[in-house]
């Protein structure tokens, strides 16, 4: 009983502190600004304000930069379940020369902190003029999403029954037909699963959004945040912060409420995977 | 809340955000393309507005252009980031810059700033100060139109002098001896300074290096001067400062200019190197030291000179501008005397210029004239930064006692030589 | 290679048809991932910085003669060995931890595990701001609570004074990747059998026992895996560092990543960054070499 009573404790100790740092941004953006700096804190505020959402909005490009998020995530997700999904199906199925060079890659790849890539990424960017251009992320967001992507997928096509395709192929259709209309609905849960891990990723990825988009308005919301609070320690401005990091992080939250399941899904095939 | 209705009322919300977002993104147009001509500048936060009423000013003699200024981080290294990965991007949106002394030879060196030299004849420079002219040039070509001076002064309490019959320290050792004599620590220190490991460390290391005839690098030759005894004899006096004489706090090691500046408006320091907004914090009406404070050169020896770290802003234009002569225009009307008057009379910002100092009533301005007149730019090299990173460290380490002052600059002189590339491809020591 | 009957190419194009597909993701891996690496290493015996106003010089081996006497990439390398050691391990205690709590079945569960998603979901860099704020030392909660708990008496400058400004990078580092770490080494504890413990319990084996010698040995792929994996991401972070103390004070938090950036992009001396990628490769091998040995040579020797 005592064991039982403890295992409830911690487990919900830990549940807090999963979401306290969050929980407190919300907090934070709906204080007033004399109840932010109010020593000691104040944990439930006593008056409520939106201020410094509107100030957000108001200062800076916000709805822009989510905008820029959106279409950066999406784009890549797309493109990037498009490629792996030929990759993992000519790996898993058709056992293609060169297949197993390009899985040794990708795990190579995956090792590999961003860093690595970064600065030659810069390079073609600058030859190529796409500097805030949304495709100057996109592309190298599939690139680093790839082996994840692929180890996955191969492993699902892997597991899917042959039957399936030697039923297909004795009704006539021919290989891309059964590609597509076939194993891709197939593939539809194991694709949902990779394409929203693949969607967070690229939300949150930091160092080439930084870098390649200079212009505000080209700004994804992870970049844009960051940089409202990255200088001196002099009248930063606490409120609008915490409204600027509630606000980028509130889509996220909320793909995290509706796919939980699936994600955890997809994080553990990839590991064993891997 | 059973699960199934979180999972809807997340996806209204989603939706919600996202059609939000479009219409936010909408909202914000961009202004309808005029005949007019649009110059960009990325500025620091104009607290006062004055930087804004003088580019209204400006678009009401030009009516066919429109000034945007923009406002960037309060922080020097922020904007400068800014700067830089614009430029690098190969799209930079700025016209004008409005450059930090530091940033001269790096960005020329990059090639992203036009060359004034044509537009801008020299007779042109004889109104300003000298040593602001040498920091607003690379391999002698002017780059920037200088705007603003800052430099390092010694600040002392001419109460606490008067009183004992001195005068103010020209020489190291007046200063030692002087500070010895009036302080009683830890109420009242001798001398307060900044010793973190920052760029205001190598500030202050520049002046007393001078003072003992030193030099750094010599961004002709990247001739390296950081072993030579000169020196280390100035690290070792900086070093002293704390030990052996027992003049400055042992936290001065920890101290960046607000530390170092709260201690002596405190009353609690005798002297005081620190750059000219010290004076107008000190000014202020409920400071304890008002009207007690004079303000000199920083001392020297027989051998080295007055010196003074040069700082301040300037503007400079953008190579790859599509409106130079606009930007030309502005530039020119921002660096005339009224206009530069404007900003100081807002913000308390030093002009570069001489007229401003020729009828100036205050003898404090007077005083920081003749300061002015010893100012030394760090070195011009392009690589700056990373020198300066190298002898923040090894300074750093001697104050800190982690390594003597002769192997800390033995290890900085080293190290420097690595970095900077030999002058004219042959290694510097054949 | 005669493929197998139940997949004998009907067409001759079967090959091909696969060559096809797969051309695409080889484009990719090909263009933006191996060409990176193969510039980098290029680039590494290039002298390419504003002391050569930004053209390519070929210098050989100096950019590594001065890496190998560059104090302050040491320095970087120190402060991330001891992140990494510091962070990972704890991470691995506190994943394993929760791991075995959670593998129970209990009400609230899902909602335990959902949470547990939020730190990994949520960009890090845009959390590094909540944890300035939660570190700050006037206003900041994490000295609001230890002050209420009676535990310091005057509020700590967390990110102002060095060592405690490592300890709240790592911290809120081994909240952003202790629930992904737990969930990983849940899903290993739920492929071990029940009848493993069973049987021990059977036996008369208290729990700790069957802990030792049924989990971990069966969770060892795992957590090598796991501690393989973390380690070598937690060696190149960036994000973090950058946005919550930009490497101060005074370098006290400053990364090897983040000096790489800054040598890159404020320092512009881009061959000798590419160096420094180099080398910190090499590193980041060798200790890849010191944790997969150990580890993989006892999990064999368990088969």
């Amino acid at each position: 009983m005592k064991k039982r009573l403890l295992l409830h404790l911690l487990v919900w100790t830990f549940t807090l502190w999963c979401v306290a740092p969050f929980a407190w941004q919300i907090i934070t953006s709906l204080k007033s600004n004399p109840e932010i700096a109010a020593v000691p804190n104040v944990y439930l505020p006593k008056h409520l304000s939106l201020e410094h959402y509107s100030t957000l909005f108001w200062r800076k490009p916000f709805g822009r930069y989510l905008l820029n998020s959106f279409l950066i995530s999406a784009g890549s997700m797309i493109l990037c379940l498009f490629v792996s999904s030929l990759a993992a199906y000519s790996v898993a199925r058709l056992h293609v020369r060169g297949g197993k060079l390009l899985l040794l890659s990708l795990v190579i790849i995956a090792l590999f902190p961003s860093i690595v890539f970064f600065f030659p990424l810069y390079e073609l960017v600058r030859i190529t003029h796409t500097a805030n251009n949304p495709i100057a992320l996109i592309l190298p967001y599939v690139t680093f999403n790839l082996p994840f992507a692929v180890l996955v997928l191969t492993s699902f096509f892997r597991s899917v029954p042959l039957d399936v395709e030697e039923a297909a192929k004795l009704d006539g259709l021919s290989r891309l037909q059964i590609l597509f209309r076939i194993i891709m609905p197939l593939a539809a849960p194991a694709l949902a699963t990779t394409g929203i891990l693949i969607f967070i990723a690229s939300w949150n990825e930091f160092l080439l959004a930084l870098t390649f988009m200079t212009r505000d308005t080209a700004k994804t919301v992870t970049a844009g945040v960051a940089s409202l609070g990255g200088s001196s320690s002099y009248d930063i401005p606490w409120g609008p912060i915490a409204a600027s990091v509630v606000i980028s992080t509130l889509p996220l939250i909320l793909l995290v409420i509706l796919f939980q399941r699936r994600i955890i899904q997809g994080l553990t095939a990839g590991a064993s995977k891997g | 809340m059973g699960y199934s209705s979180v999972q809807s009322f997340a996806i209204v919300a989603m939706r919600m955000i996202f059609i939000a977002g479009v219409f936010a993104g909408c909202n914000r147009s961009e202004k309808p393309a005029q005949d007019k001509v649009e110059l960009s500048i990325l500025f620091a936060p104009d607290s006062t507005g004055v930087w804004r009423s003088l580019c209204a000013d400006f678009e009401k003699q030009h009516p066919n252009i429109h000034v945007n200024l923009i406002e960037g981080t309060a922080s020097t290294n922020g904007r400068e980031d800014q700067y830089v990965t614009s430029f690098l991007s190969g799209q930079s949106p700025y016209d004008v810059i409005y450059a930090d002394v530091t940033w001269v030879p790096k960005f020329a060196a990059g090639g992203w700033l036009e060359d004034l030299t044509d537009r801008w004849p020299a007779d042109n420079w004889a109104r300003f100060i000298p040593g602001v002219i040498e920091g607003s040039k690379y391999k002698g070509r002017i780059y920037r139109v200088p705007f603003d001076i800052g430099a390092g002064m010694l600040y002392y309490r001419k109460d606490l002098l008067d009183a004992a019959g001195e005068k103010p320290p020209e020489t190291f050792d007046d200063l030692v001896r002087i500070s010895k004599e009036l302080q009683h620590p830890p109420s009242l220190w001798g001398f307060a300074w900044q010793g973190q490991q920052y760029e205001g460390l190598v500030c202050d290391y520049i002046e007393i290096l001078k003072g003992f005839g030193g030099d750094w690098i010599d961004p002709a030759t990247n001739a390296v001067g950081l072993d030579q005894p000169a020196a280390i004899q100035a690290t070792t006096f900086l070093r002293d400062c704390m030990g052996k004489y027992g003049i400055s706090p042992p936290g001065v090691a920890t101290y960046d200019e607000e530390p170092s500046r709260q201690l002596f408006n405190a009353g609690r320091a005798v002297f005081m190197r620190n750059w000219p907004y010290a004076w107008v914090k000190a000014q202020a009406a409920d400071s304890p030291i008002k009207g007690k404070i004079g303000i000199t050169r920083v001392p020297m020896t027989p051998g080295g000179a007055h010196a003074s770290t040069l700082g301040g802003y300037g503007f400079s234009i953008s190579k790859s501008s599509p409106h130079k002569d606009q930007a030309w225009l502005l530039v020119q009307f921002l660096t005339q005397l009224p206009q530069a008057k404007q900003v100081y009379l807002n913000t308390g910002t030093l002009i570069a210029q001489k007229a401003f100092y020729d009828d100036n009533p205050d003898p404090a301005i007077q005083q920081m004239y003749q300061v002015f007149q010893t100012t030394v730019p760090r070195p011009m090299t392009p690589q700056y930064a990373q020198a300066s990173d190298i002898l923040q460290r090894h300074l750093s380490a001697a104050l800190t006692g982690l390594e003597s002052p002769e192997d800390a600059m033995k290890e900085a002189a080293k190290e420097t030589r690595l970095l900077l590339p030999a002058a004219s491809g042959k290694r510097a020591a054949e | 290679m005669i493929p197998p009957a139940s997949k004998r190419p009907r067409e001759i194009g079967d090959q091909t048809f696969a060559a096809i597909l797969l051309t695409p993701a080889f484009l990719f891996v090909a263009c933006l991932a191996i060409y990176p690496i193969i510039r980098v290493i290029w680039l590494s015996f290039f002298t390419q910085n504003l002391g050569t106003e930004l053209h390519p010089q070929f210098t050989g081996i100096t950019n590594y003669t001065r890496l190998l006497n560059d104090g302050h990439y040491f320095a970087a390398l120190r402060t991330t060995l001891i992140f990494t050691f510091f962070a990972v391990s704890s991470e691995l205690i506190l994943g394993m931890t929760m791991a075995l709590l959670l593998n129970e079945t209990f009400r609230g569960r899902s909602i335990a595990r959902a949470a547990a998603l939020v730190p990994w979901a949520l960009p890090t860099a845009v959390l590094a701001l909540a944890w300035k704020w939660v570190f700050n030392d006037q206003f900041g909660v994490f000295n609001d609570l230890l002050m209420r708990l009676h535990l310091i008496s005057h509020p700590i400058a967390w990110l102002g004074t060095p060592a405690t400004a490592l300890f709240s990078l790592i911290f809120a580092d081994v909240w952003k990747t202790t629930p992904f770490m737990m969930i990983l080494l849940l899903a290993g504890l739920q492929d071990i059998p029940n009848e493993l413990y069973e049987a021990a319990h059977i036996d008369g084996a208290r729990s700790i026992n069957s802990f030792r010698l049924i989990t971990l040995p069966m969770l060892l792929p795992s957590i090598t895996l796991a501690l393989l994996f973390r380690s070598l991401q937690s060696f190149g972070i960036f994000d973090l560092p950058f946005v919550m103390t930009g490497g101060g004070p005074g370098g006290a938090t400053e990364t090897v990543g983040i000096y790489t950036y800054n040598t890159y992009l404020r320092y512009l001396d881009f061959g000798y960054g590419s160096a420094m990628i180099v080398g910190t490769t090499l590193v980041m091998a060798f200790i890849a070499i010191l944790i997969y040995l150990p580890l993989s040579r006892s999990s064999g020797a368990r088969a």
